[in-house]
């Protein structure tokens, strides 16, 4: 089957069959920032944007994607033009282990183009689907309280 | 993933959708979210019937009774402000904790019918709230939402569920949710949502639910009826919950204990009909 879709910005036709969830077709297109985890949803560290909203990409089949927009963390930043969150998230320590920094980076980041006033509990919320290995929610959040509050570099959160 | 998964349609009419869930010739079911479907390794599943196009995703908070369009997603739910204010914050405080934001954003209220689970605390809520689902076979059919889960094969059975209702409680009417679990966003071990209307002191239109006691969520028949138009005594409210929580075998699993969910279950009932009653009598 074909599922023409954005895929971090440029149109892209996925080939994929009714089986494959869309987290098996992201990874075969190299895009390692989508991470393996529980394949059930409950870890959240496979998370993209789909339409603005974080969801589990292990849960969705990739055809349910048809004609959407994805965004992955690869289509954030770059290594040498990090983007204001994940510039926050290295200067506020928030990285640890790094398994489920993309997925918490996309759950912030959705939440912020609805909303670039978030109060604590917005957040904490947005990150609820993304569980740490590490147990490290603390810094994960002053990061984006940095973001949200403009002190994130090398921008604020208007453009996010 | 479905690993015997050969056929994916997104049918466009509710009458496509039926007639390819009643081919017998592969065994295909409905795709609504796909939060429970996609991740269950089902291999029985052959064929799915993507909801996703038939239009069942408006949500009329305005109306009376609600409707909610099947296909509505639980953050729909939780952003709604018209939500916030619908029973004391009952429903969209149970939509925020049976679900992390990720799963909020794609599962749905069909789904979640089907597939939320003993402890799942919007059905809890939905119980509670009255809620009454209309399913589409060859007719339309309009159930009792605990009718549903008691008899979901034969009630769904190559049907879609297309929307359902919930009662906007005219009266003194007060609602509440309370529940246990091991970290206030996990999955609760026993919850509780009662809805009680308050005709001065005399209690009317009392109905109790609870997960986590068996199989599905229930309701607490006996003590809505021992409660329903008495005058409100809070200790023999509790006398009457203790009485029923005695009164059945409990599950146990790697959760709690049997003994545990009995407590708890005694616990929970109680104090939601006691913030229910506050709550009922604060609004008349």
């Amino acid at each position: 089957m074909e599922v023409p879709v954005t895929l971090n910005g440029s149109p892209k036709t996925l080939v994929v069959e009714p089986a494959d969830t869309l987290f098996s077709v992201l990874r075969q297109l190299g895009l390692y920032g989508v991470k393996h985890g529980c394949e059930d949803g409950s870890c959240g560290t496979c998370a993209v944007i789909l339409d603005g909203k974080v969801v589990n990409s292990c849960t969705l089949l990739a055809v349910q994607a048809d004609g959407k927009r994805i965004t992955t963390i690869e289509g954030l930043g770059t290594r040498e033009r990090l983007h204001p969150l994940q510039a926050a998230f290295v200067e506020a320590g928030a990285v640890q282990c790094g398994y489920c920094t993309p997925a918490r980076i996309l759950a912030v980041k959705a939440l912020l183009d609805e909303n670039d006033h978030p109060t604590e509990a917005d957040i904490r919320d947005a990150m609820s689907g993304v569980l740490c290995r590490c147990t490290g929610y603390v810094k994960p959040l002053e990061a984006a309280m940095r973001v949200v509050n403009g002190k994130g570099v090398p921008g604020n959160a208007q453009n996010v | 993933m479905l690993p015997s998964l050969e056929e994916y349609h997104r049918p466009k009419t509710v009458s496509a959708a039926l007639r390819l869930l009643a081919r017998g010739t592969i065994h295909t079911v409905p795709l609504a979210g796909g939060t429970s479907l996609v991740p269950s390794r089902n291999a029985s599943v052959r064929a799915v019937v993507d909801l996703g196009a038939l239009d069942m995703a408006t949500a009329e908070w305005q109306a009376s009774p609600i409707r909610l369009g099947a296909m509505t997603t639980l953050q729909t739910i939780v952003s709604e402000p018209a939500a916030r204010t619908f029973a004391h914050g009952v429903l969209v405080e149970a939509a925020r904790l049976c679900a992390t934001r990720n799963i909020r954003n794609v599962a749905t209220i069909g789904g979640t019918i089907v597939a939320g689970g003993p402890t799942c605390d919007l059905l809890v809520a939905w119980l509670a709230l009255g809620a009454q689902v209309t399913v589409r076979k060859a007719r339309r059919r309009v159930v009792a939402l605990e009718d549903l889960l008691d008899a979901p094969d034969e009630l769904l059975d190559m049907g879609i569920i297309t929307h359902m209702s919930l009662p906007v409680r005219t009266t003194s009417c007060g609602a509440a949710l309370v529940r246990v679990a091991r970290t206030p966003i996990d999955r609760a071990i026993v919850n509780a949502a009662v809805s009680i209307a308050s005709d001065g002191p005399v209690c009317r239109s009392v109905r109790i639910a609870i997960g986590g006691v068996a199989a599905r969520p229930i309701r607490a028949l006996s003590v809505e009826s021992e409660l329903e138009e008495q005058e409100w005594d809070e200790v023999r409210a509790a006398r009457v919950v203790k009485h029923w929580t005695a009164s059945f075998a409990l599950p146990s699993d790697f959760r709690a204990s049997d003994q545990y969910r009995r407590e708890m279950a005694e616990i929970v009932v109680q104090r939601a009909l006691a913030q229910a009653w506050a709550r009922a009598r604060g609004a008349s």
